[in-house]
């Protein structure tokens, strides 16, 4: 579904090589497990295959197209990133929800039921549509994250460390929803951050290895 | 415009006793180890130099010493908006500089072309204070413009990425930003045309007075020119919050996030 060729990165002010010619393929119902260690690169390709940093060298095709310029914000919503430190942009998640929708790239209306669901499917109450964004925890700000990726109805989540701050409950919480979400279509797939070997066996169905911006292995 | 009947010329010495007044800032800054006693005493002396230069270019009356003046004006107006910025992005001085010279400019010769209409067009008495006015006011707004926008920006990082990431183009993530800077930049010339003539008389009406123009004269010549500053300040700061714009965001829909960093001090 995705292939990521040569992807290529260089620090401006360092000078540091971040990602020296990364090469690999998702493939529909996969979830990957990208895993390295810390300054090794995993954010910063995963960031790449979002499209949301400039590279130096490289190319991305998604379903046999080259995506660049005026493709990328509509290919983002096929293939949503999740941050590790979500934020809600608007007071609430519901306003939030009607703001993504509102962009250019927005083809489809948005589905309440779907997210109330998806809110519902992570252990959750169809009320957190209307909290207060400051008043969320820091597993409900990253639910709602997930819960407002997949409202977009994508085929990707690449999701960088979602659970890095949050306690086991929440964590257990958000990857069987995600492992839910995946399972609901055979045309999705997940790339899953992480340093946490446990949970990529938990979750991974391929492992792959990133070391000083190079992917060795899978 | 002649000096009328009621003119009062001021000699060198009376100067002078006005300089006795700058002493007592001189001394509070260098009591409070404030720093600025050279900076007072330089703009003092920069502002002699400059009526000496007005003097000899008024003097030349031909176009080319006129626009020479007004093009050297308008580059150290450019350079001194992005003086005062704490940010910096590749460009950011040629970007400022562009904007002044294309705001300033074209208000300036809209007003002495279309509404003061002096004989002959590059009047320096006219022209350069019309256009120093426009400058002073202009720097000012893409300085306060182009600061907020980059602060805003660095500040708003993890909200600005996440509205890329779930599918706006660079423009709907920056739009918000841009309102709040061009916002910014528009409140000095707001604040002083809300307080017009009440609270304050604005500086070319009290100039004007004091030369003994009538004061309806002194009204119609402050409100043409608290217009045309307004005017330039919004082209100003569109242009340069539109270049800064472009030069932060990629055409992939990107920010890059690597250009834009924090003045050197």
């Amino acid at each position: 579904m995705i292939e990521v060729h040569d992807f290529r990165r260089r620090d401006a002010e360092s000078e540091r090589v971040i990602l020296d010619g990364a090469t690999l393929q998702i493939n529909a119902g996969e979830c990957i497990g990208l895993m390295g260690p810390s300054g090794s690169g995993k954010s910063t390709l995963l960031r790449a295959i979002a499209r949301l940093d400039p590279l130096d060298q490289g190319e991305l095709f998604f379903q046999g197209n080259a995506v660049h310029g005026d493709d990328i914000p509509p290919y983002r919503r096929r293939v949503v990133y999740v941050s590790q430190q979500s934020v809600v942009v608007q007071p609430t998640l519901r306003e939030d929800l009607q703001h993504i929708f509102q962009f250019q790239s927005s083809k489809q209306p948005l589905d309440w039921q779907q997210a109330e669901s998806q809110l519902v499917q992570f252990g959750k109450a169809v009320s957190m549509l209307d909290q207060p964004a400051e008043q969320l925890s820091g597993g409900e700000k990253q639910i709602a994250a997930l819960v407002r990726a997949m409202t977009l109805s994508p085929l990707v989540l690449l999701l960088d460390e979602p659970t890095a701050s949050l306690d086991a409950v929440a964590t257990e919480g958000i990857e069987t929803g995600v492992k839910r979400w995946l399972a609901g279509d055979v045309s999705r797939a997940v790339v899953w951050v992480s340093h946490d070997q446990q949970q990529i066996q938990r979750v991974a169905t391929r492992v792959i290895q990133i070391n000083a911006g190079r992917v060795s292995g899978s | 415009m002649p000096p009328s009947d009621s003119y009062i010329a001021i000699s060198w010495l009376d100067v002078s006793v006005a300089a006795c007044l700058l002493a007592i800032n001189a001394l509070v800054s260098v009591r409070l180890q404030l720093g600025m006693a050279g900076r007072i005493v330089w703009s003092s002396v920069r502002m002699t130099i400059l009526g000496l230069v007005l003097k000899q270019i008024f003097a030349l009356a031909t176009a080319a010493p006129v626009l020479g003046l007004a093009g050297v004006m308008t580059v150290i107006a450019g350079a001194s908006a992005v003086g005062r910025i704490d940010h910096r992005y590749p460009g950011i001085y040629l970007n400022a500089v562009s904007s002044v010279w294309l705001s300033s400019w074209l208000v300036t010769l809209v007003t002495v072309f279309a509404i003061v209409r002096p004989d002959p067009w590059y009047s320096p008495p006219i022209l350069i204070p019309m256009l120093g006015m426009v400058l002073g006011n202009s720097l000012t707004g893409i300085s306060l413009g182009l600061d907020r926008f980059l602060s805003e920006m660095r500040n708003r990082r993890g909200e600005l990425e996440t509205s890329l990431a779930l599918g706006a183009t660079r423009w709907e993530t920056c739009r918000g930003v841009f309102s709040i800077a061009t916002r910014t930049a528009m409140v000095p010339i707001l604040n002083t045309m809300a307080v017009a003539g009440i609270v304050s008389i604005p500086g070319m009406m009290t100039g004007q007075l004091l030369a003994g123009t009538p004061p309806i004269e002194a009204v119609k010549y402050q409100v043409m020119i608290m217009f045309v500053i307004a005017a330039a300040i919004a082209i100003g700061i569109v242009v340069a919050l539109w270049l800064a714009y472009r030069n932060v965001t990629t055409v992939d829909h990107q920010i890059n996030w690597e250009v834009i960093h924090v003045k050197k001090s």
